[in-house]
């Protein structure tokens, strides 16, 4: 019996040393990079604005109203540097979030870094230049016997688009108009335009008019809009949404399973997130009248006596 | 070649194989020779004896064969004359009738053996050899209710999981959630079988309970790799449990009383000789009692009920009817975490018809399976469950042996027809829930050769036609060499796994399981190689290695997000696991020891799309949860001044989990959005995957126990335990968005009952 004595007194001794081990575990290994950041800027709006997120140990679901850190932007192109502003925004669901902001525009083809700064001096910041100014040239209208076209050429070609569309600004009347008919109802019907074929054309678009006129009425029958009545074209808002070339996303799609993994879609240094800019460059007009009517758009609102 | 060619090909092949074994089989009964077949069985209470010696002496050499499970035997080739049968086993009397067997006849011959009480204490030492913790063969063990009992568990019955979670290259969640790794392969991945009749989910939601307490067991036929072709379905191992006939002499008992599980056991004779009847159902009682001393939530509800009737319709029918239920619920959330938690709740119902039939005229016994089994399970609110899964479906069987001399070649034929009902409220977002049906059907071959004495070679062939997937073929192959006292074997076997069980293991609390069609019509499949030794230097000890190694593909996986959240898409993955397990079994009369360390290495390959994206690389090798590298099991037992001493003590080495770097937000700017409006969701940053190494896992159960036996042929049996004795905090659980822990269970005391009568 001395082997199974032995054995025992082994696992006993395996067992006092075992039962000191550590048993504790620390998952969370910590992030060094302080702030994640979210927004872009633009020379189309005069407040520019980006979220901020601390990056932290724990995983809260509400987010604390007091944050530490100072937003700073300067404009490398002229010197300019502006401390922003923490709007503690409140999303639709109550929750806040820290958005901060400047009153200011940002200027075309100027490059500009975003710095966080929190308290220890953790900073993390982006450098984003706004692209170059591009403006349309609405060229004359194809007419042919089964397309009206209007071409579209941007003077220069941009970094990268993110989308392309173009907006009818309609108003509708019955086709008799009555002294107690309602005011006419005025509709926006955005429909998208493909970037990548109008970038294969060297960013040339061609705005189909007729097929457009289409999805137009579709889109009102759709929606039940007095489908009977007439639709009079206000003008027609064509735009591309013109970024900075960082703004194409990884995988050449805004996939957010794909994207939300840290790092991947980011320009920020020591800290995640994304700074983009870019503005709408648009061209906004008004067909002829004979296009129109050739397309079936009303010219504009009827002007005489009502009927009785 | 096209897949329909193939299959006809294959068909016919098969086909001409199982004419070729009829036609042997016709040739035996016209020939000279004369077959002697039948059953033994045990005379004290009519219980089939495995493993006994029907040796024929005719004076001029000798002829035997072995009983299976079913206490069959079949002796072919015989030459006509006069022998001497010895029929013999350890622990009984040996029988040595005398008969004259003719040309072409076949005799049948069906022994019942009384117990000999002078030669018990040889029985202990070499039926133990019958099994035992160091007895594997080409990744085959066998498991009988003596084995499990020197395991210490908090219930004065025991359980084959508290065994099965003492073997080498098993890996448990825990004490909770019922989850087995074997090999390296997912808990889905297991095939379940009582009776032949297919258990989808048998381990209780408390770790130390299955559906299998030990009073019920014949045996347990543990396949951790390399099975024959006659298991198909699943790739990763195979289960195989056979349960106890019933007393056809007398009836008899057990109650017990403990604080975990209270159970009641009944068994006898319907009609004596000829039909027996068992039942036993268990019940938990830990919320009415082991909860009242452990200050701990204990939220865990199961029981189980089991009832068997058995009866021998003539010399050569026999049929049984096996009726199993079982429930669980619990929670394996932290009831004070910030989570919402879910209960999650299933249960078996499985039923089936196992008949068994020996012609009269071929060497051959047929058996005939017919079940049917359903695993319904939820979590959530028990009104409202979140997620729902069914599972349900027939199992119809035909199973034949043929006897040709030393060769026996098995055969059969299966259709099964398993329906799918899932709603996973948005689990698993691109796997296509609801109804589902996958009939399919497959027939087998696996011809048993020996070549002298030493070397056995089975090799197989299983050929599957599975719903719209096709059909596919998988060989197998088993090699056995033994010599004295050494023994080499190895397997080989390719395998596919028909259903789909997902499971997402992010989260250890999360044991949900939705059972589906594989994703995208792939069928996931595993090769096994496998090699071994094993020897037997002294008669109370053994030794045995076993290295493996198995290559998985076309799993699917929960896919990864950095969304804190559990709700995804899967991923395709494929997996590799090899490793080696070393076993030593020491039996004294009055102490044993059961030594195992498993070493093993699984890595999965996960094919996420986004990988590329993230990594850089299309796939990504990782550590999968249960890549437990070193693991190491003592069983000790010992009899101390009347009282039996059991201790166990398991240790494993950590298990990867996910660690995190930080927390932050996101907001997906895909346009210009509206930076004060927009939605966003808060983001883990994660390392990459299944990184870290959580702390070792070890705990040590020891129990005492004295049976009293009293006049009236009633034994009580009272049993002391304490389960994680040195109350190591062992980590179940870890909530990474809330950093809340879930532990193992804390020490605890138990006091059992039990009266057999």
């Amino acid at each position: 019996m001395r082997a199974p004595r032995l054995l025992l007194l082994l696992t006993c001794a395996v067992l006092l040393v075992l039962s000191a081990c550590d048993t504790e575990v620390d998952p969370i290994l910590g992030e060094d990079r302080p702030f994640s950041l979210y927004g872009y800027l633009t020379p189309a709006a005069d407040t520019q604005a980006v979220r901020v997120f601390p990056i932290t140990g724990e995983l809260s679901t509400v987010i604390q109203a007091e944050i530490d850190a100072v937003v700073v932007s300067e404009d490398l192109t002229t010197g300019e540097r502006i401390t922003w502003t923490d709007s503690l925004t409140t999303l639709p669901d109550g929750e806040i979030r820290h958005v901060f902001y400047a009153p200011f525009r940002a200027a075309y083809d100027h490059t500009y870094r975003l710095t966080v700064t929190r308290s220890d001096g953790a900073q993390a910041s982006a450098t984003v230049r706004v692209p170059p100014q591009v403006t349309f040239t609405i060229e004359p209208a194809n007419v042919t016997r089964f397309d009206i076209d209007v071409p579209l050429q941007l003077d220069a070609a941009p970094s990268f688009a993110l989308s392309a569309y173009a907006q009818y600004e309609t108003s509708t009347l019955p086709l008799v108009t009555m002294c107690d008919t309602p005011d006419p109802t005025f509709h926006k019907v955005r429909l998208p335009y493909d970037v990548d074929v109008g970038r294969q054309r060297g960013w040339r678009f061609i705005v189909d008019l007729k097929d457009d006129f289409g999805e137009v009425t579709r889109s009102f029958r759709d929606n039940n809009i007095r489908p009977n009545d007439r639709i009079f074209l206000q003008r027609i808002r064509f735009v591309v949404n013109v970024t900075n070339a960082e703004w194409e996303p990884p995988g050449g799609a805004f996939d957010i399973d794909a994207l939300v993994e840290p790092g991947v879609f980011s320009n920020v240094e020591n800290g995640f997130g994304f700074l983009g800019a870019g503005y709408p460059a648009e061209a906004v007009w008004r067909p002829a009248v004979d296009v129109l009517d050739a397309v079936g758009f009303f010219e504009s609102r009827p002007i005489g006596p009502c009927q009785r | 070649m096209s897949s329909r060619h193939r299959l006809v090909l294959c068909f016919a092949i098969l086909a001409l194989l199982l004419a070729w074994a009829s036609q042997a089989g016709a040739s035996d009964v016209e020939g000279m020779a004369a077959t002697l077949r039948g059953f033994v069985t045990d005379a004290s209470d009519g219980q089939p004896i495995e493993g006994v010696n029907v040796v024929l002496d005719g004076g001029t050499g000798l002829i035997g064969g072995i009983t299976d499970g079913d206490g069959f035997y079949a002796i072919t080739r015989i030459p006509a004359g006069t022998y001497t049968v010895r029929i013999s086993f350890i622990g009984y009397e040996t029988q040595t009738p005398t008969l004259t067997l003719a040309d072409g006849e076949t005799r049948a011959l069906s022994i019942e053996l009384a117990p000999d009480e002078a030669l018990m204490d040889e029985l202990v030492v070499e039926t133990e050899r019958e099994s035992g913790g160091a007895r594997v063969t080409a990744g085959q063990q066998t498991i009988r209710p003596a084995d499990i009992e020197v395991v210490p568990a908090p219930d004065v019955s025991a359980d084959l999981v508290n065994y099965l979670t003492a073997l080498p290259g098993v890996v448990a969640t825990g004490d909770r959630g019922g989850q087995l790794f074997i090999r390296g392969g997912e808990p889905t991945h297991n095939l379940v079988l009582l009776d032949g009749m297919p258990v989808y989910q048998p381990f209780h939601v408390l770790g130390f309970y299955s559906a299998f307490p030990s009073d019920l067991l014949a045996k347990a036929d543990v396949y951790a790799g390399g099975y024959g072709s006659q298991f198909s379905g699943r790739l990763s191992s195979v289960l195989d449990i056979s349960t106890r006939n019933g007393n056809k002499k007398r009836y008899e008992g057990a109650i017990s009383a403990a604080p975990f599980v209270s159970s009641v056991m009944v068994e006898g004779p319907v009609i004596r000789d000829v039909m027996s009847v068992m039942v036993s159902a268990r019940k938990s009682v830990i919320e009415q009692a082991a909860a009242l001393y452990i200050d701990e939530p204990l939220n865990y509800d199961f029981s189980d009920l089991f009832a068997k009737t058995h009866v021998k319709l003539s010399a050569d029918h026999q049929a049984s009817v096996s009726v199993l239920h079982t429930t669980d619920k619990g929670l394996l959330t932290n009831p004070a975490s910030e989570r919402t938690p879910e209960e999650i709740r299933w249960s078996n119902t499985v039923y089936g018809l196992r008949y068994l039939i020996v012609p009269r005229s071929l060497p051959i016994l047929g058996e005939f399976l017919f079940s049917v089994s359903r695993l319904d399970t939820e979590i959530g609110p028990r009104d409202e469950p979140n997620r729902v899964s069914e599972v349900s479906g027939f199992n119809t069987e035909i199973n034949l042996t043929y006897y040709a001399g030393a060769t026996e070649v098995g055969y059969g034929f299966y259709l099964r027809a398993p329906e799918l009902r899932t709603n996973l409220g948005g689990l698993y977002q691109n796997i296509d829930s609801g109804f589902k049906r996958l009939p399919k059907f497959g027939a087998y071959f696996e011809p048993d050769f020996a070549f002298g004495e030493h070397l056995k070679v089975r090799p197989g062939v299983a050929i599957q036609n599975i719903g719209n997937i096709g059909f596919h073929a998988e060989p197998r192959l088993r090699v056995v060499y033994e010599r004295g006292l050494h023994q080499w074997s190895g397997a080989f076997g390719r395998y596919h796994q028909d259903l789909v069980g997902l499971n997402d293991r992010r989260d250890a609390t999360n044991v949900f399981t939705a059972w589906t069609v594989p994703p995208n019509d792939r069928l996931p499949r595993a090769t096994h190689a496998l090699l071994g030794y094993r020897v037997t230097p002294r008669a109370e000890l053994e030794l045995s290695v076993e290295g493996f190694y198995k290559q998985m593909s076309d799993m699917s996986i929960g896919e990864w997000t950095s969304f804190p959240r559990l709700t995804t898409r899967v991923q395709p993955a494929s997996g590799r696991a090899y490793g080696v397990d070393l076993r030593a079994e020491w039996r004294l009369p009055a102490f044993y020891a059961y030594v195992n360390y498993g070493w093993s290495n699984v890595r999965y390959t996960a094919q996420q799309e986004t990988l590329e994206l993230w990594y850089g690389s299309s796939t990504l090798d990782f550590r999968p949860p249960h890549d437990r590298r070193h693991q190491l099991n003592v069983v000790l037992s010992t009899n101390v001044a009347g009282f039996d001493v059991n201790m166990r003590w398991n240790y494993g080495a950590g298990l990867p989990y996910n660690r995190a770097l930080g927390f932050d937000g996101f907001l997906l700017v895909d346009d210009f959005i509206d930076v004060f409006d927009a939605g966003d969701s808060r983001r883990v940053i994660y390392e990459e995957p299944y990184n870290g190494i959580l702390p070792a896992y070890h705990r040590l159960d020891v129990s005492v126990d004295r049976t009293f036996e009293q006049k009236g042929g009633i034994d009580f049996m009272i049993q002391a335990g304490l389960i994680n004795a040195y109350n190591r905090a062992n980590l179940f659980a870890l909530d990474l968005f809330t950093l809340e822990r879930a532990d193992q269970l804390p020490v605890i005391p138990t006091v059992g009952f039990k009266a057999d009568f």
